[in-house]
């Protein structure tokens, strides 16, 4: 067990390297991008709280991904394998838990720690026997896959929005607004494998039209609703809102850019810290979006002509 | 029609392929062999423009890739995407975006599943109607016949003398003699990096018995079996 999270690190610090940085320099940014990330979300939104959590959430999802799990229950005698999932979901909620206590903010800690013992149980091979139907099959693929993953996450978000309905609340609707967004950003976390782009009998230019046309139209199928709600009930703020919305699919088309920016590899940490800057000063994004773009049309030149 | 000139590739310091010259006509099936790790998946890949490589591919249309069908040793899915769902995946990447799938059920695979629930047949079967629905007019299958079940084989050589009866052009590599055998107009040799052989029908017997002769040779008599 000692070994496998020997492996974990080496693993980290070989994805530092990858991305040619300096391993110090690598934690030193991961560090400081969280940080930022964290300050920037407790001081600009209300109810950071339950995105925080979500966030924490999505991240340790991650580790109960069945493959994985698959895996890890092949080498590790039961016991063992239990330890080292509860073991993951708990350092991952170290650095939630210790900016937390930074804030004085005690109250939601308890969560951090019951969440990763609860979710280091439960095993995600039950929802894997059946189909999830999702309203994204006509034109199959992030959307398709990223709902069937994440359908259940949205239940807070919905949660969001009826608790804003109730109390009368429009920064806990921009929460849930902001949430979905934040949903949908993980479906483009992921590169697919080189052959699902080359398929496309389409330029660069337009490949990247046609995926943030799909991304816009999809997760309009959810956003709008929301916003819908929001704007009858705080009619009086529908600037505010239609703001939220607009940097909602803007930064959903600058993470698109980004991905394939830095394809065929994941998201490296320069263009990680970019998206961070961006979330912290939006404006950025004007320029942002068009270095994406040109470094997306370079990187796919190879695969799309 | 694909001619492939003086087409070279390296990994680092490593060639793969050297010098390759090829053309492959319409209406015609060719096979390629080689050994595990000689270069035929690297030479599928820079015809399909997966990888890139020195010397030129041309062909008689603009875009070769648009209209190429390619069948990878192993396709990957996604996870939580149905057979239908990739089907319709690839067709939109090709602006196919109405297909019959009640009448394209050719291998009955059980579309509605998940499709990295099926078996390693049933994938490779799935990846193949993909691409036949993509309506295209080349295809490379690296090794269709891996995995698949005897009542597919031979549905798969049907399909292929089908498609070049309508004329379109097939490259495929496999393993198995006897189904290059059945399929294809030439065979290919790919050893030290280069084409080193070209074999048409007629001789496909001899070349068969030259291959068996040159791979097994007296290897066997070092096992002493008894």
């Amino acid at each position: 067990m000692k070994y496998y999270f020997h492996l974990q690190y080496k693993m980290i610090n070989r994805s530092f390297i990858e991305y040619g940085m300096p391993i110090i320099l690598g934690y030193f940014i991961l560090i400081f991008a969280f940080i930022l990330g964290s300050k920037t979300l407790f001081e600009k939104v209300d109810y950071a709280n339950y995105l925080y959590i979500l966030t924490y959430c999505i991240l340790i999802l991650k580790l109960s991904e069945v493959t994985r799990n698959r895996f890890l229950k092949y080498c590790f005698k039961s016991s063992d394998y239990k330890l080292i999932r509860i073991s993951e979901n708990i350092l991952i909620a170290l650095p939630f838990i210790a900016f937390l206590i930074y804030l004085n903010n005690f109250l939601f800690i308890p969560a951090y720690l019951i969440l990763a013992i609860i979710l280091g149980f439960i095993s995600l091979k039950s929802i894997y026997n059946f189909i999830i139907p999702t309203p994204f099959s006509k034109k199959p693929f992030e959307f398709t896959i990223g709902f069937r993953n994440t359908f259940y996450i949205f239940l807070i978000s919905i949660f969001l929005l009826f608790k804003a309905i109730e109390v009368t609340n429009l920064n806990l609707g921009i929460a849930a607004l902001i949430s979905v967004f934040l949903i949908f950003f993980s479906y483009y976390s992921v590169p697919e494998t080189s052959f699902f782009v080359w398929s496309y009998n389409l330029n660069p230019k337009s490949f990247l039209i046609e995926k943030i046309k799909t991304s816009i139209l999809y997760s309009s199928f959810i956003v709008l609703p929301f916003t819908t709600i929001l704007v009858i009930l705080f009619f009086d703020k529908i600037e505010a809102i239609v703001t939220f919305l607009a940097f909602g699919y803007l930064f959903l088309i600058t993470i698109i850019l980004a991905k394939y920016a830095a394809y065929p590899d994941k998201m490296n940490i320069i263009q990680s810290v970019l998206l961070g800057f961006c979330i912290y000063f939006p404006p950025l994004l004007a320029i942002v979006i068009p270095y994406f773009y040109l470094q997306s049309l370079k990187q796919l030149k190879q695969l799309l002509k | 029609m694909i001619q492939i000139e003086n087409l070279s590739k390296k990994y680092g310091n490593k060639v793969v392929l050297q010098s390759i010259n090829l053309l492959f006509e319409s209406g015609k099936v060719y096979g390629l062999v080689g050994e595990n790790g000689a270069g035929k998946t690297t030479l599928f890949n820079c015809i399909a423009g997966l990888e890139t490589y020195n010397g030129e591919i041309k062909s008689d249309l603009p875009i070769l890739k648009n209209h190429l069908g390619l069948l990878v040793t192993e396709p990957y899915f996604f996870p939580k995407i149905t057979g239908k769902e990739y089907i319709q995946l690839l067709c939109n990447a090709r602006n196919i975006n109405t297909i019959d799938f009640e009448k394209n059920k050719i291998f009955d695979l059980p579309l509605n599943e998940y499709a990295s629930k099926y078996s390693t047949g049933m994938k490779k079967k799935l990846a193949l109607t993909a691409i036949l629905l993509q309506e295209n007019k080349y295809f490379i299958l690296d090794e269709p016949f891996n995995g698949v079940d005897i009542q597919s084989n031979i549905i798969i050589t049907e399909i292929i003398h089908k498609l070049k009866d309508l004329g379109k052009t097939i490259i495929i590599s496999s393993h198995i003699f006897s189904t290059l055998n059945d399929t294809c107009d030439e065979i290919m040799i790919l050893e030290n990096n280069s084409i080193s052989k070209r074999v048409i029908k007629s001789d496909f017997y001899q070349l068969e018995n030259e291959m068996k002769k040159k791979s097994i040779g007296n290897k066997i008599d070092f096992l002493n079996l008894k």
